[in-house]
Formats: structure tokens, C-alpha cells, sequence
């Protein structure tokens, strides 16, 4: 080992970094609660026993049913939104196409939690809307329960398979949809028989996305789930409840959760990767200006869709303005919910600032480095490095929170309730998405420029910092965006580390909202929002704004 | 600049699964320009990198001059490169890309400008200075890799495929400049690409490369005319290639005679398309000729020349190249002809390992 860093030098201890991580971070807190999981809470009996509780018991499979019904509900949603939207925008001139994909981005980059309480306070049990209709004598359902859960992860999940859709759809050579004309297939023909299979892939692939964040997702279930009890609500109520905690099942249930999530996942790569029928060589699609009543009905359509998944954020904004006393909102508009987020509970903000930014600044620099050496220093050990960082994308936010605590809470690493392990969770959730989008951006980078610049006589250091980096900048640029985005925006892992000194925004808008307290709740979402605002702002102007989102 | 002698000694390097290199042992003279030739995988392209310095042989030694650049790292071998995909660095402009390499050199700053100028005056690209590459065709890419390699006057001249990703019509113009300009510098250069007829022009010598080993060295002349092998033989140039006994059993007795056996009855002939001809009727037979009778099965008018494929038996056709002159009388599809081949023209090869087979007379 020692011989092998001294051959290398520093890319070797780039790599070991890599294996260090994994095994801190991510290996140890899976292992513990593999470990937990097959132990029986009461007599400490090693087996199985668990397992068979969580199958043979109603109260359970009830919640993997649930999970299931939700997930599937979410995903065939996102489906019905996402594809009809990809086929007009790519197909038909959709006027405003650039603001709908840019609010479908923003729909899809804040929290799902964000989502689920902006529906509480339209129809809720005292929503607005379902007031309005009340006055009216219409006694609308409210929106807790599955099918609430089900809308929020359609509005959250479809822009997912919108964008994959979409440039599905935009790599489909036109010589083949024209091919299959002059063999005398008929519009429809074409569409099913030509279209459709070609872009198979890429709608199987953000669909199953989309499932799997579903299965994973943990705020909107516990915000509007009421009673209705999912895995991950269900883990995190046996972990936390003050009443009888079960860790134990909860670690259960996470590993339960881990395996359905690795499906998920295997089969998206296997969608992904399957089939692609891109080609380089490529007669862009024909974009077609529709007349009258067509054209009228794919407008609507397309506005109608992304209207609803931006109706949320309009409320949250609209609410924060508004006045309250305690919990209820009272008649005007004023400022008051801010001041009083800003005055009273700072330390969310600050916290979240402080938090978010130090994670994103970690993992830039390792995301880079270990994407650099997962592309450029091929070899095996990077090679299993490489399927090993991948792994936090099958770990929901709530398994890794649990992991944490059964791990951070003990010596060696004695990490509970400080800041830095809410930095290390935000840090080890995105490092994958880092170092991919690190790999993505050297493969685009021909491996000739810094060989070039070798053989102009720059040591290898200096061609690295004077050819490869600035070509490299724009992408970690927009990568460090959108990671301190989701990164400011988590709640799922935090909520099970912070204690009250360690607070962040996402958690303080969780307790609002499970308080009642909607005013604050409002204004501290819509600074958050005003974040990820600016931040996609940031990521246009870098010309950037559709990459690495999926 | 100073030109350099390059001896490259029994040079054997290994991927993982493939001999890339198998005892390669060149010798490049002061001041030529040598071609490394052969198809993808030859180990062409390995052999240019490992005088780079990108990879390290297992075993060998490169000499430059009389110095050993073994271990020496790649950014202090002083050796230029031009790279099949021009690798001009898109972040910047023009000017900036020539005086990369002046740069890591330390050349003072008074003497960058009146350095850079001169380069893209060679390669004609004055004015272009302050252009970003995405501004430039390919052909000008090129040009831009071709005076950032040479301006920091190395002492050797490196070019993998540089003309591969140009369009026929550049790659032609281009291989000429690169030749004027090679001459003008006198710069020794190591050139690399699998269009035999781009080495064939530009090359004072060719090394024809196979499965990791040398297999000819010579000028473009004994490469075409004398191959010492059935694979360079057929790699370069077209040529008619038959199993020496089938071939033997469509000549007539008379033709039959005037071509020596060699002592094996395992043998190929060959002869180039353009070395027969049809025979105008009526004409005696030249002395010093085999004939074969067949039909023309296919005339493809090429405008200087033209190609017939012409058919034999069943099993067997072979095509002749003829150049075409006021004079020429072009064959139709489907006419009877004589083919007349030059004995002299005939090359004998090994049918087992494809060596050059040669009986004296």
C-alpha cells in the first residue's frame, strides 16, 4: 500500500481518500444498521427475527403496501404529465417553451416537503380553496391521505421525465420517423411504431427515477400522510417516537427500503443504458407550427401542466406576505412573517448558510478530484471506487440519517448534535452526483489537450491547472449550484442529526407547518425558495441549466 | 533547431492482453521525414507515443542525438507534437496556444511576440492571432497545433493522423505544406497515419507497421515496388493476389513456361492492377508476358484511368488498371479480352507466412 502511494503520489492518496470516505461515511453506518436489523431489540438474539415481524405483521406490510401504492401512483403521474409536455415542447412551437422548462426546473429543484404544505394551506382542513368551495356549498375532500401524496410526487416528480423525454425525443433521427413515411407508415403508425419504442428508454428511465425518489421521500408523507404511514415515515416514527422507540425495526425497515430502492435504480441503469438509439450524426427532429384548435389544445395542455407545479410555490410566496396573529392568518399584507423569521429564529438561516456552503466546498473539491481520477487513472481499485460512491444514491435520506446517529454517537466518532455531521450528511448524499458529473465533464474533455501541453513542456501539474481546470470550470461551477441547492433544501437525513443549536431552515419550515404556524412557515420557505431561485438563475446564465439534474 | 537522429532499439510494449509493440527497432536519420504506416493497431500510434514519453516501453531504448530519453518525463523531452485531433486549447486565443510551450520555457517575454509571429507566418495564419479555435476550421486548427509544436524548436517532430479529420481536398493541400514546411525547418519527423497513399507522398522514408512489429523499412519506391511481404504488398497500393497453382491453371502452356516455380507448392502471385493491360487484338504477344483470357465483368471510368474487373471462371477475377489516353480504347461490359502481365511484374510469396519469394532470372 505504502510502495503503491509512493509510485503514485498524489492521485494514489486521491484514491485512498475515496476508500476512506466510503467506509467512514457511508460502509460503517449501513453496516450498523445491517447489524441492528438482525438482532432482536428485547433479547439481543441474533437472526432473522425481525424480518419475519416486519412480513407477518399487518402493521407493516400495510406500510410497504402503502409505499408502493404511493410510489407507483407518483410515478404513473409523473408520466402522464411528463410525456405529453416532452412531445409538445419538442415537437410542436410552444411559445414560452425556455419559461416552462425553466418552471418545471425550479418545480423540480425545491423540496417535495416545500410542495406537500403549500397544498395544506389551499386544501387543507382550513385550505383556502377548500373555504372558497365551502362557501359555496361544495364540500371538497382535503388533500391529506394517499391520494394528496400521490399529487404532490406527480407535481414534483414529473419534470423528471419531462427533461429525459424531451431530449429523448430531440435525438430521434428525423431520417428515421421520415424513413418509416415513405414505407407508407401513417402518422399514428408512425408515432407508435417509429416514435414511441425510440424513446422507450428514456421514459422507463425517468419514470423509475421518479419511483424511487417516491419510495424514498419522507417530508411530504409526513406532512400530509396523516395516518397514512409509509416506510420511510415509518422508520423515522420508530426511531424518534418518544413513546417506544424501536431502532431495531426501524433499521429493519431501512434495509427493506435500501434493497427496493436498488431495484429501482438497477433497472433505471438498465433502462438507461439498454438501448440508447442516440446518434451523433443527427437530422434534428422537425418542429411543427400547429393551426387553430391543435394548436390552442397543445398550448393548454403544456401551460395547464406546468401551472400546477408552480401553483405551490405561488402560494407559498403569496402566504408569506400575509399577516397573521399566531397561527392564523389575518386580513392584509405585510411583512410581519419575515421579520419575525429573521428576528426570532436566525439560526435556521445562518445554519443553513453555513452548513450548505462548507458541504458544497467539500464536496467540489473531492467530487473533482476523485471524478478525475475515476476517468483519467482507469484502473481496478478506482475502478470498485467508483461503483462504490455511487452508492448513497440508493440510500433514502432517512436511512442515512439513522445510520448516522447509530454510528456518529459513540466513540470513535462522537459527532452527535454538532454541526459537522449535518455538513458530513449533506456532503456524502451529493458526492456522487459530484464526481459523476466530474467524469461527465472529462469525458467531453479530450485527453489530447493535456498531452499536448505536456509535450509543450508544462509538468504534468501545470497542464492540469492551465488546460484541464479552466475547461473544466463552467461544469463544476453549475455542479457546486445545484449541489448547494438540494444540499439547503435537505430535510429528510438532518431532521433525524439536528438538535436545537444545529437547526436549518427546512427543518424550522417542517416544525412551522407541523405547528400550525403557516406565516413563518411561508416566509421562511420563500427565502429558500428566493435561494433556489437565484442559484437557477446563476446556473442560466452559465448556460447550464438542464445538465446534471438527472 | 537542431536536427537529431533518432534510434529507437528493440522497443517491446504491452497492454494488458495485446504485444502493442514487438521488438521494434527503427533508426530515423537528421533531418528526415519518416512514416510510420500500417492499419489501426499496428502499434503506430503506440510507438509515437512512447517517443512522446506518454507511454513507457517495457523494454528498449530511444535515443535522441546520442542521449537516452528513457527517463526522461514527457514535458522535458523537447520533442514537438501535432495530434490527429488538433488538441488546440479552446480557452485560448490563437497567439496564446503558440506561446504555451514558450512559456513553460521561460523564453523572455520581448522575444514570445516576434516568435509566435513568425510560427503562424509559416503555417499562414497571420492575422488569426487574437482568433478563439471554435473560429477556425479544421484546417486552420491544424495549422495553429502544426506552430505550437514547432515554435519551441524542438529537436524532433511528432504527427499522429494529423490530416485524418480534414475532408479529401485539405488533407491533399495540407500534406504539401507540411512537407514545405518540414523542409524549410529541417526538422527530423516522425509522421503517423494509415493512408498508405499520404506516406507514399509525404515520406523520404516508411516504415510499414503489423501486429506490434516492424515488417519493411525503406524509401516510398522499394515499399510500392519491392515489398518484402505479402502484407505489405497488399497494405499498400492495390494488387491482384492469387494462390500460386490456381493461377498457374488459367495461363495458357506457352505463358505457363516463362514463369519460374519456386520450390514450394504452397505459393501465392500477385501483381498490381496497374502493371497488366489488355492486349489491343490483333498484336503479337509480347515476349516477356503471361496472357489470360477472360471477360469484362465491370469498366469503371475513373477519368485518368480506368479500372475492369475482369472475370476468368466461376471462381476467379482479377482487375486491371489502365491509364487513359486519347488513344484508349475503352473495353465494354461483356467483351472478350486478353489480359498481358508482365512476367518481371509477377511477385512470388510464401503461402504459409506470406514472405517475398525471389527466384533469380
Amino acid at each position: 500500500m505504502i510502495n503503491w502511494i509512493r509510485k503514485n503520489g498524489f492521485w494514489a492518496s486521491v484514491t485512498l481518500t475515496g476508500f476512506v470516505v466510503f467506509f467512514i461515511l457511508i460502509f460503517l453506518p449501513v453496516a450498523n444498521i445491517v447489524r441492528e436489523s438482525f438482532f432482536d431489540a428485547t433479547t439481543g438474539a441474533f437472526g432473522i427475527g425481525n424480518y419475519i415481524t416486519f412480513f407477518s405483521t399487518p402493521y407493516y406490510t400495510q406500510a410497504l403496501v402503502n409505499s408502493f401504492v404511493v410510489s407507483i401512483g407518483g410515478t404513473l403521474g409523473s408520466i402522464l404529465l411528463g410525456v405529453p409536455l416532452a412531445f409538445f415542447t419538442t415537437r410542436y412551437r410552444i411559445r414560452g417553451t425556455a419559461l416552462l422548462s425553466t418552471l418545471a426546473t425550479l418545480a423540480l429543484l425545491t423540496p417535495p416537503f416545500l410542495g406537500a404544505y403549500a397544498w395544506i394551506v389551499m386544501l387543507g382542513r382550513n385550505g383556502f380553496v377548500r373555504q372558497l368551495l365551502m362557501a359555496i356549498g361544495i364540500n371538497f375532500p382535503t388533500i391529506y391521505g394517499p391520494l394528496g401524496i400521490i399529487i404532490v410526487f406527480t407535481l414534483q416528480f414529473y419534470p423528471f421525465v419531462y427533461l429525459l423525454t424531451s431530449s429523448g425525443l430531440q435525438t430521434v433521427d428525423r431520417s428515421l420517423e421520415e424513413a418509416a413515411e415513405s414505407l407508407g407508415a401513417r402518422p399514428f403508425k408512425k408515432f407508435f411504431k417509429v416514435t414511441v419504442p425510440l424513446v422507450i428508454p428514456s421514459i422507463t428511465s425517468g419514470a423509475l427515477l421518479a419511483f424511487m425518489l417516491s419510495l424514498a421521500n419522507f417530508g411530504t408523507p409526513m406532512i400530509i400522510g396523516a395516518r397514512y404511514r409509509v416506510l420511510p415515515t415509518m422508520a423515522y416514527n420508530m426511531y424518534t417516537s418518544e413513546v417506544a422507540t424501536r431502532p431495531a425495526m426501524a433499521s429493519t425497515i431501512s434495509i427493506i427500503l435500501v434493497f427496493l430502492a436498488s431495484l429501482a435504480i438497477f433497472f433505471q441503469r438498465y433502462a438507461a443504458n439498454r438501448r440508447k438509439y442516440t446518434s451523433l450524426l443527427l437530422n434534428r427532429p422537425v418542429v411543427f407550427t400547429l393551426k387553430g384548435s391543435k394548436n390552442f389544445f397543445a398550448h393548454l395542455v403544456s401551460y395547464l401542466i406546468v401551472a400546477l407545479s408552480t401553483i405551490p410555490i405561488i402560494v407559498v410566496v403569496v402566504f408569506a406576505f400575509r399577516n397573521t396573529s399566531g397561527p392564523v392568518f389575518t386580513e392584509g399584507f405585510g411583512l410581519d412573517s419575515f421579520r419575525r423569521v429573521i428576528f426570532d429564529v436566525p439560526q435556521a438561516i445562518t445554519n443553513s448558510l453555513i452548513f450548505s456552503i462548507t458541504a458544497v466546498i467539500l464536496i467540489v473539491i473531492i467530487g473533482t478530484l476523485l471524478g478525475f481520477v475515476i476517468s483519467r487513472k482507469r484502473n481496478t481499485v478506482n475502478g470498485i471506487l467508483d461503483t462504490l460512491l455511487m452508492s448513497p444514491y440508493i440510500l433514502p435520506g432517512t436511512v442515512l440519517g439513522i445510520g448516522f446517529i447509530t454510528t456518529f454517537n459513540r466513540q470513535p466518532f462522537m459527532l452527535y448534535g454538532t454541526a459537522t455531521i449535518i455538513i458530513l450528511a449533506y456532503f456524502i448524499r451529493r458526492l456522487p452526483y459530484s464526481v459523476r458529473s466530474a467524469v461527465s465533464i472529462l469525458q467531453q474533455l479530450d485527453p489530447a489537450l493535456e498531452e499536448a501541453g505536456i509535450s509543450l513542456g508544462a509538468p504534468p501539474a501545470r497542464a492540469f491547472r492551465k488546460i484541464s481546470l479552466p475547461l473544466m470550470m463552467p461544469g463544476i461551477i453549475s455542479g457546486a449550484v445545484l449541489s448547494w441547492i438540494t444540499s439547503i433544501n435537505e430535510l429528510s437525513t438532518s431532521i433525524l442529526l439536528y438538535v436545537g443549536g444545529t437547526i436549518t431552515m427546512p427543518i424550522r419550515i417542517y416544525l412551522s407547518v407541523m405547528d400550525g404556524y403557516f406565516g413563518p412557515g411561508s416566509a421562511m420557505a420563500t427565502i429558500l425558495l428566493a435561494a433556489t431561485g437565484m442559484a437557477l438563475m446563476v446556473l442560466n446564465l452559465l448556460g447550464d441549466s438542464k445538465r446534471n439534474f438527472v | 533547431m537542431v536536427a537529431k537522429r533518432i534510434q529507437i532499439q528493440n522497443i517491446t510494449k504491452t497492454f494488458p492482453g495485446v504485444k502493442a509493440l514487438d521488438d521494434v527497432d527503427i533508426e530515423v536519420a537528421e533531418g528526415e521525414f519518416f512514416t510510420l504506416l500500417g492499419p489501426s493497431g499496428c502499434g503506430k500510434t503506440t510507438l509515437l507515443r512512447t517517443i512522446a514519453g506518454f507511454y513507457r516501453q517495457d523494454a528498449g531504448h530511444i535515443f535522441v542525438g546520442d542521449t537516452a530519453i528513457d527517463n526522461v518525463p514527457a514535458h522535458d523531452r523537447d520533442i514537438g507534437m501535432v495530434f490527429q485531433n488538433y488538441a488546440v486549447f479552446p480557452h485560448m486565443t490563437v497567439a496564446e496556444n503558440v506561446a504555451f510551450g514558450l512559456k513553460n520555457r521561460k523564453v523572455p517575454k520581448s522575444e514570445i511576440g516576434p516568435k509566435v509571429s513568425k510560427a503562424l507566418a509559416t503555417v499562414q495564419l497571420t492575422g488569426y492571432e487574437e482568433r478563439t479555435p471554435d473560429k477556425l476550421s479544421g484546417g486552420q486548427q491544424q495549422r495553429v497545433g502544426l506552430a505550437r509544436a514547432m515554435v519551441i524548436e524542438p529537436r524532433l517532430l511528432l504527427m499522429d493522423e494529423p490530416l485524418s479529420n480534414l475532408d479529401a481536398k485539405l488533407r491533399i493541400q495540407m500534406r504539401e505544406d507540411i512537407l514545405d514546411i518540414q523542409r524549410q525547418l529541417g526538422i527530423t519527423a516522425v509522421y503517423v497515419t494509415h493512408d498508405q497513399e499520404e506516406a507514399l507522398v509525404i515520406s523520404d522514408r516508411i516504415a510499414v507497421m503489423n501486429l506490434g512489429k516492424v515488417q519493411q523499412v525503406g524509401t516510398p519506391w522499394e515499399i510500392y515496388r519491392d515489398p518484402v511481404n505479402e502484407f505489405v504488398a497488399t497494405f499498400v497500393g492495390s494488387m491482384n493476389v492469387f494462390a500460386g497453382e490456381t493461377f498457374m491453371s488459367i495461363l495458357d502452356a506457352d505463358s505457363r513456361k516463362k514463369v519460374k516455380k519456386p520450390s514450394t507448392k504452397d505459393y501465392k502471385i500477385a501483381f498490381r492492377p496497374e502493371d497488366a493491360r489488355i492486349l489491343l487484338a490483333e498484336k503479337e504477344v509480347p515476349e516477356h508476358s503471361v496472357l489470360v483470357k477472360g471477360r469484362v465483368e465491370k469498366m469503371l471510368f475513373l477519368g485518368s484511368d480506368v479500372i475492369y474487373r475482369i472475370r476468368v471462371n466461376e471462381n476467379l477475377s482479377l482487375t486491371v488498371n489502365e491509364y487513359v489516353s486519347e488513344l484508349t480504347d475503352l473495353r465494354k461490359e461483356d467483351s472478350d479480352v486478353t489480359v498481358q502481365i508482365p512476367k518481371s511484374k509477377l511477385l512470388l510469396f510464401d503461402g504459409k507466412d506470406g514472405t517475398r519469394i525471389k527466384i533469380g532470372g
